[in-house]
């Protein structure tokens, strides 16, 4: 089935940039690698027909979050020396630990679900709005009040210590 | 020239397919066509755009451009690909050579599907998304990390300096561009490319709009500067960065870098006319995918005359520019969209005059005070 190759295949981009991302040792290399995994969840939310939360996601973390990334790495790369990532000697604890409670949590709501007597709707742009601006307006607007209130007490920050 | 003339193609193709293959992968076959038909059709479009800019600019500047190869030149760009690929590939010491030698490809890859959600002709759309348009803008948000990598992958100056230009300008002016978009999607009421061009056959293209006169003037200026055309140029000025975030690459890498640039800046002139010049519509005469060729051209054709005509912006210009005019001009372009679709036509014209021209007026001598002041010599600080 062409949907099971195009699976197997963002699974492999998808764990694969997010290896390179954990664990290359160049810090450009790692963003890459985030990039990488963020376009490979894109196409899998692609492939579960939600167009609308795909394209966002390439949209705001590849077009937006990575090159805000880049810019970091850039502009606080020393002269001369090499754009070395600081590898994390307890990478492989901290990483038994963490897969454990992710399948800890997957197992159980697969435990406790039932699996859809028919196919679940396509979720286009125009359910999510209707969502997002009837049912949860109030939630949007609080999510969206407190972003302004992180970006603005991020700016207050900034100019602090340039003073 | 007949209307239908790819379309009967496509359905000869699927017809041989469907006797030599089993039925499941029919789908699949069909969208295969439609794909390799934009993966065909993109690179020989660049090349033809290539001649048309050379050409064209030449005969701006009172020359002839090319013609030595074939009948005006139009063989030359064949003798230019031949000639790129013979070249040298020289990879320089000290860059990191993985980035060096991918980023090319996954500069020029995305381009392609920038084709896909744009309808070349009635029905033809080789992929008709929900969020067509979103789409468009989510391939093409997708360069300017793949411009950065190329730059810092050279480890050098100039081209580090031109990819970080690059990259500033592209996000600021895809602000304005997509606010632009908005008033358009908002009028049709859908994401979907084909949809946009079903509202205009219905309410008529809407450039002929106040509010789409406004709007498509704010769209292409943001789309030259996307594009990094002159005279917004700046990632490559080549007076103060050599070639900017393409310097240290050679040979097929530099042209699949060309492509790339090329081809968005020729699916950016085909959003253009999708979004306000009616897509494929016109009148009967000609089919309707040679109407979207002929209009995207026709707006390609302005951007080589931007090309021939403006000299280049300087960088705090450039953005001063975005930020200062197109972002609030674009602000007030869907407000006067908003009042022209609920107001009756009279009223509406007026809102849209009064906001329209009098924003545009405010915000000109606005941006011009600011360029003076930017010119002005400055006070020279004191040494301490």
């Amino acid at each position: 089935m062409p949907a099971d190759i195009a699976f197997a295949m963002l699974g492999v981009m998808t764990i694969g940039g997010a290896l390179v991302a954990v664990g290359a040792g160049n810090l450009y290399r790692a963003v890459l690698g985030l990039m990488l995994c963020l376009v490979g969840m894109a196409g899998l939310f692609l492939l579960q027909r939600a167009d609308f939360l795909a394209v966002a996601q390439v949209l705001i973390y590849v077009g937006g979050v990575a090159v805000l990334i880049v810019f970091a790495v850039i502009l606080t790369e020393r002269e001369g020396e090499p754009l070395a990532a600081a590898v994390n000697p307890r990478m492989v604890p901290a990483a038994l630990i963490l897969g454990a409670g992710l399948t800890a949590v997957l197992v159980s709501v697969l435990w406790r679900s039932t699996p859809a007597e028919s196919p679940v709707a396509d979720v286009t742009a125009r359910t999510l709005a209707e969502a997002l601006l009837n049912r949860y307006l109030v939630p949007f607007e609080a999510v969206s009040l407190l972003l302004l209130a992180a970006l603005v007490g991020a700016l207050l920050i900034a100019k602090e210590k340039e003073s | 020239m007949g209307e239908t003339l790819f379309l009967d193609l496509k359905d000869f193709a699927l017809a041989v397919a469907a006797a030599l293959l089993p039925g499941g992968l029919l789908a699949s076959v069909s969208a295969l066509i439609s794909a390799g038909a934009v993966l065909v059709v993109a690179p020989v479009t660049m090349m033809f755009l290539t001649w048309v800019e050379r050409k064209g600019v030449g005969r701006f500047q009172d020359r002839y451009g090319p013609n030595r190869v074939g009948p005006f030149g139009v063989l030359q760009p064949i003798a230019d690909g031949i000639k790129m690929i013979l070249k040298e590939d020289i990879i320089p010491d000290g860059s990191d050579r993985l980035l060096h030698n991918i980023m090319p490809v996954l500069a020029a890859a995305p381009v392609f599907l920038l084709f896909l959600v744009l309808p070349f002709g009635r029905g033809m759309v080789a992929a008709d998304l929900n969020v067509g348009v979103l789409f468009f803008l989510c391939i093409s948000s997708m360069q300017s990390p793949m411009i950065i990598s190329a730059g810092l992958g050279a480890r050098s100056k100039y081209s580090v300096l031109g990819s970080m230009r690059a990259v500033v300008q592209v996000l600021s002016y895809e602000i304005p561009m997509v606010i632009v978009i908005v008033a358009v999607v908002m009028t049709a009421g859908s994401m979907s490319t084909s949809e946009i061009v079903a509202a205009q056959v219905r309410d008529g293209w809407f450039v002929l709009t106040p509010w789409g006169a406004f709007g498509f003037i704010v769209f292409l200026i943001a789309a030259t500067a996307e594009a990094n055309r002159s005279p917004f140029d700046m990632s490559e000025a080549e007076s103060e960065l050599v070639a900017g975030f393409h310097t240290e690459y050679s040979g097929f890498k530099f042209a699949l870098f060309q492509m790339a640039e090329f081809l968005s800046a020729f699916a950016s002139a085909g959003l253009a006319a999708t979004l306000f010049l009616g897509g494929w519509q016109g009148p009967g005469f000609l089919p309707s995918w040679a109407w979207f060729g002929a209009k995207a051209l026709g707006v390609y054709f302005v951007l080589v005359w931007f090309r021939a005509t403006l000299p280049r912006f300087r960088i705090d210009q450039l953005l001063a520019l975005a930020w200062k005019f197109l972002f609030p001009l674009s602000l007030l372009v869907v407000v006067a969209a908003a009042a022209w679709y609920f107001m009756p036509l009279l009223p509406a014209l007026v809102t849209n005059l009064v906001l329209l021209v009098g924003g545009y007026g405010l915000l000109s001598s606005w941006i011009l005070s600011e360029f003076i002041r930017m010119n002005a010599p400055r006070a020279v600080p004191d040494a301490r």
